[in-house]
């Protein structure tokens, strides 16, 4: 196990590599640059200024020098200075937006875990009951209304009709409205991806024999189907959880969370090329743990698995 | 004395500017009031004699005179919140402030957010009244030489940061030389290039030549020069008359060298560093969340009827709403798209108010392609186009329909003349171009920003629109908006037909006619160059603002008459205000100004 884990940390650096190179290449090549109206919020700069912070930021030099520079001060975990926001290094704008929407992703996944895996079990143990069908119902509401939608009814009902919860984000309490929307949809895919795999285990026929053998039903469930069951959801958790730690522009926008969630798509919008790579190697990073946790995880699960690693 | 003559030179300044009274009308009445530096004025272009022929001892108001004389300045009244008597001396208040500002630093920053900011800190070396006059702030007087080209200031006698730290001319020179530096590089450095030796130092290699760059500083330094502790000298390169204004905003406002300097790019991110002469004092700040500020009870005009300032920072005009309709806000500007929804809230409707935004939208036209160099087909666009319908249809319902460049409330509006919809006349215009109900118009392509909805809208109305009135066939076609913007930059030929806008940086008419279709400029459509408004903009650039509104009111009529583009929008600005709020000063263009005067307001008590 441990020089499985060592070659998998071993192949994140040209997994990076692939990532910072190709991302470095698209930013430069798509068309506009740092400076144009569009990044500079609708104001041309005079050629002259242009110039002025093209020298500044050393975009006048070759592609291929800035390419080197950037490689050289990545290894070394140097980013850069954000072009927008003048003097700040990348890792300090990822440092200060990072703990708020990891603690939001935390708890949306423990949400979405929570209420996604029992929700899944108990649609799949009563198939095609009522019950199935209303948590099939409810999960497919969840999963489709849009999360921009979801919060805005969170805020008008919890923090306007009833008025516990400040609209504006101030508090400790200003963590569950955002968590509940973003864990919704998660929990939702959870569920249904919970449900399609036990109600799979179920018709195993290990878990015909356990059942032969007199196995009690509990005991076949929480042993065999459930453990079982749990492999493909183990498997989505690791991408959800990159994705929900690094936060998302809708919620954070529309509950005011000081997040990096917006930094992406603000950072592409306006060219602003050293956050633009910090993030993008930031969020390929924590996928890429993620999935190697992930990998770790399945050993324990299903201990075949472990043997061929 | 008729009621006329009751008013202050203010008030029939701004008829004159609203076109409620004629020239002759505006001098007769100045005079009949004792203004009579400005009045003379115009009474000696008019008869075609020169300034220096005026008497200078006509007013103290009077503008360049002989060997230089007072420069005109409004008086900001001295009545801050805090001396009303139903003032709550604790009030807190708090606004929406948008999204974090990316820069703090006033010789850098440039969007409106970070002016909210920064302004609630520092007092620029003058100010703008609610007329957009220029008026005293951090200098309480000023003198300009015969020849228009030397500012001297005179600094507010025992004015202090709000640490106690004596405010003097030296900070002001220090903070106007830094917004020309090239190492600070600063956003809005340009508006400084009348300064003698500006622009070469500004647009200097920091890393070039050290003793080059010496000298170009040093041209820098003698042009910025603090005579003593309260007197500030600046020479210009030329006679600008539009300088007072660019003073009235934040590249002056006077930063620290001590607090400064050696602290790097973020220096104002330490509240120990933000310490500035303005209304307000940093009490904290958390990152995208929120800037408290506390009030500065030692400032100038009196000590701010709030005491506790917060801006929070909602990004999300949904969001911001409902935090007002729960009273986390006291004053939002909601977006248009909210606009119905406000009108039908029986409460939100009574907490409303609108006013003209400083900006203009047209349709651009590239004058030197076929058949746009006809002035009658531009001139048939300019009248085909429904601004009514489009603000109603497109902009739901928020903006005012835009005839010419300048927006009401600019100090050269005119009403002499405006381009308006006139489907007739746009028909006949056209006819007459050779193009009888769009009979072998050449197809033009309108883009629009493909990852944009709202500017698909705006391109398939105006296709819609001029082929309805015109029968001209406008294709609307999607493009990437950098490539667009790339076309605009390169002043790409192909690029026909488009949409053009202008976001005010300082309510001076050179803001607007000079440096967007004045001589020289890369903001026209191609093929605008127009000898006659060259030389309008150009003579009006040079004179004070009273003696040059005449002359920019004729050149943006005669813009709005030969049609390069042709206009349609001045966005409006929308403002939830909480009754309790009072005291506060409307601008042309701002409900509750928060930049020049914010100590005047004060939450009523209860």
């Amino acid at each position: 196990m441990f020089r499985y884990i060592v070659r998998r940390v071993l192949w994140m650096i040209p997994v990076l590599w692939m990532v910072a190179t190709v991302t470095f290449l698209m930013m430069h090549w798509a068309p506009g640059s740092p400076w144009d109206a569009k990044s500079t919020g609708g104001r041309q700069l005079d050629p002259a200024l242009e110039a002025s912070f093209n020298r500044q930021y050393g975009l006048d030099k070759p592609l291929l020098v800035q390419y080197g520079t950037y490689l050289k001060n990545a290894v070394l975990l140097d980013f850069g200075d954000s072009y927008k926001q003048r003097g700040k290094s990348v890792t300090e704008i990822i440092g200060q937006g990072f703990p708020y929407s990891a603690k939001i992703g935390v708890l949306a996944l423990l949400l979405a875990v929570v209420i996604g895996v029992p929700v899944g079990i108990y649609a799949a143990l009563r198939h095609n009951t009522f019950g199935d069908y209303a948590s099939l119902f409810i999960t497919t509401i969840s999963y489709t209304v849009p999360e921009f939608v979801i919060a805005i009814f969170l805020l008008v009902v919890f923090s306007v009709r009833l008025g516990w919860m400040p609209v504006l984000f101030t508090d400790w309490r200003s963590y569950i409205l955002p968590a509940v929307a973003l864990g919704s949809g998660s929990a939702a895919y959870i569920a249904r991806l919970t449900r399609a795999s036990v109600l799979e285990v179920l018709r195993e026929d290990f878990v015909t024999t356990a059942r032969a053998k007199g196995l009690r039903n509990r005991a076949v469930i929480t042993r065999h189907v459930v453990r079982n069951g749990m492999i493909p959801v183990l498997t989505v958790i690791g991408p959800a959880f990159a994705a929900l730690v690094t936060g998302t522009i809708i919620i954070e926008r529309v509950f005011g969370v000081p997040g990096m969630g917006r930094l992406f798509i603000d950072s592409i919008t306006s060219r602003d090329y050293p956050v633009i790579m910090g993030v993008t190697l930031f969020y390929a990073f924590i996928i890429v743990v993620c999935n190697l946790v992930v990998d770790i995880a399945y050993g324990f699960a299903d201990p075949r698995i472990r043997a061929s690693q | 004395m008729s009621d006329r003559g009751n008013d202050s030179f203010a008030e029939i300044f701004a008829r004159l500017q609203r076109g409620e009274i004629s020239r002759r009308q505006f001098m007769e009445a100045a005079a009949g009031v004792g203004i009579g530096g400005a009045a003379a004025l115009f009474l000696s272009r008019a008869a075609g004699v020169s300034a220096q022929d005026a008497s200078p001892a006509a007013s103290p108001a009077a503008s360049p005179v002989g060997e230089g004389g007072a420069f005109t300045l409004a008086e900001i009244p001295v009545n801050p919140g805090s001396a009303q008597p139903d003032a709550d001396p604790e009030a807190t208040v708090t606004f929406n402030l948008g999204g974090e500002i990316d820069s703090g630093d006033p010789q850098v920053l440039a969007f409106l957010n970070e002016i909210e900011v920064s302004s609630k800190v520092y007092a620029p070396l003058l100010a703008l009244d609610e007329k957009n006059l220029p008026a005293a702030s951090g200098a309480e007087s000023a003198t300009l030489s015969a020849d228009g080209r030397i500012y001297t200031f005179t600094i507010r006698e025992g004015m202090t940061y709000s640490d106690g730290t004596p405010c003097t001319a030296k900070n002001y020179a220090y903070a106007i030389k830094r917004a020309l530096s090239p190492v600070v590089n600063g956003n809005y450095s340009n508006t400084l290039y009348a300064i003698t030796g500006g622009q070469a130092w500004r647009e200097a290699d920091p890393n070039g030549d050290p003793a080059e760059l010496k000298k170009l500083e040093d041209v820098v330094s003698e042009s910025i020069k603090a005579l003593d502790d309260r007197t500030l000298q600046i020479s210009l390169d030329y006679a600008a008359g539009y300088f007072p204004y660019v003073m009235a905003i934040w590249v002056t406002y006077p930063v620290r060298e001590d607090l400064v300097e050696g602290k790097g790019e973020t220096w104002w991110q330490d509240p120990a560093n933000y310490i500035g002469n303005g209304p307000f004092k940093v009490a904290s700040h958390d990152d995208k969340q929120q800037w408290v500020f506390e009030r500065n009870e030692s400032f100038f005009r009196g000590s701010p009827g709030i005491k506790t300032f917060v801006f929070k920072e909602v990004e999300s005009p949904e969001t911001a709403l409902l935090a007002y309709q729960q009273n986390e806000f006291d004053l939002i500007g909601p977006s248009s798209s909210q606009l119905q929804q406000i009108e039908a809230d029986a409460t939100l409707s009574k907490e409303l108010q609108r006013t003209v935004g400083a900006n203009t939208y047209w349709l651009s036209m590239n004058n030197s392609a076929k058949p746009f160099d006809d002035v009658k087909v531009r001139q048939a666009i300019a009248a085909a186009i429904n601004r009514e319908q489009y603000i109603k249809q497109i902009a739901s319902g928020v903006g005012v329909p835009a005839g010419t460049l300048l927006y009401p409330g600019n100090p050269a509006y005119q009403t002499t003349y405006q381009q308006t919809y006139d489907p007739d006349k746009a028909k006949q215009l056209l006819a007459d171009a050779g193009y009888p109900d769009g009979k072998d118009f050449p197809p033009q392509q309108l883009y629009y920003v493909s990852d944009d909805a709202a500017s698909q809208q705006r391109a398939t109305f105006f296709a819609q629109n001029l082929n309805q009135v015109l029968g001209i066939k406008i294709e609307p076609t999607p493009i990437d908006s950098a490539q667009l913007q790339s076309l605009r930059t390169n002043r790409d030929p192909s690029l026909i037909f488009a949409i053009g806008q202008w976001f005010e940086d300082y309510p001076h008419p050179q803001n607007w006619l000079s440096l967007v279709f004045g001589p020289g400029t890369t903001r026209a459509p191609l093929g605008w160059d127009d000898p006659k408004f060259n030389e309008l903009v150009t003579k009006a650039d040079k004179l004070p603002i009273d003696q040059a509104i005449p002359l920019y009111q004729e050149a943006d009529a005669y813009l709005a008459e030969q049609a390069p583009v042709a206009f349609y929008l001045h966005d409006e600005n929308l403002t939830l205000i909480k009754p309790y709020l009072k005291g506060y000063v409307t601008y042309p263009t701002t409900v509750v100004d928060t930049t020049y005067q914010s100590e005047k307001i004060y939450r009523v008590k209860g």
